[in-house]
């Protein structure tokens, strides 16, 4: 055991890399560019990177982020022109020596890097997200059994359901910069992944947001989301198979 | 608060559009949908306008036709012969990727099940059988502007 550990060796490597920073500013209602000299190792992540400015450089720098581990989806921004998790991204792994780090796209800025996601969340809510019984009272008050489900059943939704609703799909996307009422990929990945879920009764329930101009069909495929989609969640499938459903009138496979 | 927060959202990646063959093809589907409907209407216009509005005579068809379709570019081709083979490309481009997309959300041909996730992760628009769809489209519309070319300016 000692030896297999000795054998180990995790080599540090070092470097200075440039961080241009776009920010918004409230003030002036502008946006303007810092740029940033900052040391990193090639175990650390953007984001480690910027609350490194951020304490030794430039503390009035906003960053927003939480987990520090892609798990919460706080930390979703543009990096290198493709919006990313800064902290599941590393300086080391992009391949240049000049980092540009902007705010998400689609979404209204607050301050520097952090953005407004009332307009995304109240999109996401707008699918009711939950799950649906046609007894309402039935999972609350007289569950006697809890609700069955198959391993198969389970792996019609379960790729859809690792979701953190980082924003990363819905600031790629170019249909809702062309169309900002659109619900976006993310809200209809959450819309099929409940849908699909045996244990739901719902999907009828939430055709008339999915079925609709802003819904399914303001989607015109180009696939960004899934591309982005820091977690796999593939997005652009979910839209598929529901456009497959609403065309062949066949709710979802569950 | 007192700042004042901006109503705009951030703006667009464009280059994050640009390097991708979805993208490519949406922006095609797009642009050629958006010209053949300009050309529909115009077409219309043109066809009525030479049928004199219900009532035909040579004269006018010649004329009008003549005038907009006639004029000599080079050897035998006309202004007309380049308005027809830039419609039938912009017809190949949008049918064949249409037909894609028709079978695809339609008939679900070539979507993939959901899946347990596995490292790697390959989003469905980069998968087998979607890659071949969209190079079958490449393929067809390539196919179709050497037809295109040769009938226009050679046959």
């Amino acid at each position: 055991m000692s030896s297999a550990k000795a054998d180990i060796k995790i080599e540090i490597k070092r470097r200075v890399f440039t961080f241009r920073v776009k920010r918004y500013d409230p003030k002036t209602n502008g946006y303007k560019w810092s740029e940033y000299k900052v040391e990193v190792t090639n175990r650390q992540t953007v984001l480690d990177a910027l609350l490194k400015i951020k304490a030794t450089q430039d503390a009035t720098l906003a960053v927003r982020y939480s987990c520090r581990m892609g798990t919460c989806g706080s930390c979703a921004m543009v990096i290198n022109g493709t919006p990313r998790l800064a902290c599941e991204t590393k300086p080391f792994e992009l391949g240049t020596d000049v980092i540009t780090v902007e705010p998400l796209s689609n979404l209204k800025p607050i301050k520097d890097l952090v953005t407004d996601m009332d307009d995304f969340f109240e999109k996401h809510k707008s699918v009711d997200p939950w799950l649906i019984r046609k007894d309402e009272k039935e999972q609350f008050e007289k569950l006697d059994t809890y609700y069955p489900q198959t391993e198969e059943q389970l792996l019609n939704y379960l790729e859809f359901s690792y979701c953190i609703k980082c924003g990363a799909c819905y600031a790629a996307c170019p249909m809702v910069f062309l169309n900002k009422n659109y619900l976006g990929p993310q809200a209809l990945a959450a819309a099929y992944r409940w849908s699909a879920d045996n244990r739901d009764e719902g999907y009828v329930l939430r055709l008339k947001v999915i079925d609709s101009d802003n819904g399914v069909w303001s989607c015109h495929y180009s696939g960004t989301c899934s591309k982005v989609c820091p977690k796999g969640v593939d997005p652009a499938l979910a839209i598929n198979l529901l456009k497959k459903s609403l065309l062949t009138g066949k709710p979802p496979a569950r | 608060m007192t700042e004042k927060l901006s109503t705009k959202r951030n703006p667009p990646k464009w280059s994050l559009w640009f390097k991708g063959l979805d993208e490519w093809l949406l922006i095609f589907q797009k642009v050629s949908g958006a010209l053949l409907a300009l050309y529909l209407i115009g077409h219309t216009l043109i066809i009525s306008t030479a049928l004199n509005f219900g009532h035909p005579t040579p004269l006018t068809w010649e004329k009008i036709i003549g005038l907009i379709e006639g004029p000599q570019i080079i050897g035998n081709v006309h202004v007309g012969t380049i308005i027809e083979y830039l419609v039938a490309l912009l017809v190949a481009v949008h049918g064949a990727n249409g037909v894609r997309l028709i079978l695809m959300q339609y008939f679900g041909w070539g979507l993939p099940k959901p899946e347990r996730r596995t490292y790697p992760m390959v989003p469905s628009p980069k998968k087998r059988s979607q890659m071949a769809y969209k190079y079958l489209v490449i393929i067809v519309v390539v196919i179709f502007i050497v037809l295109a070319s040769y009938v226009a300016f050679i046959g």
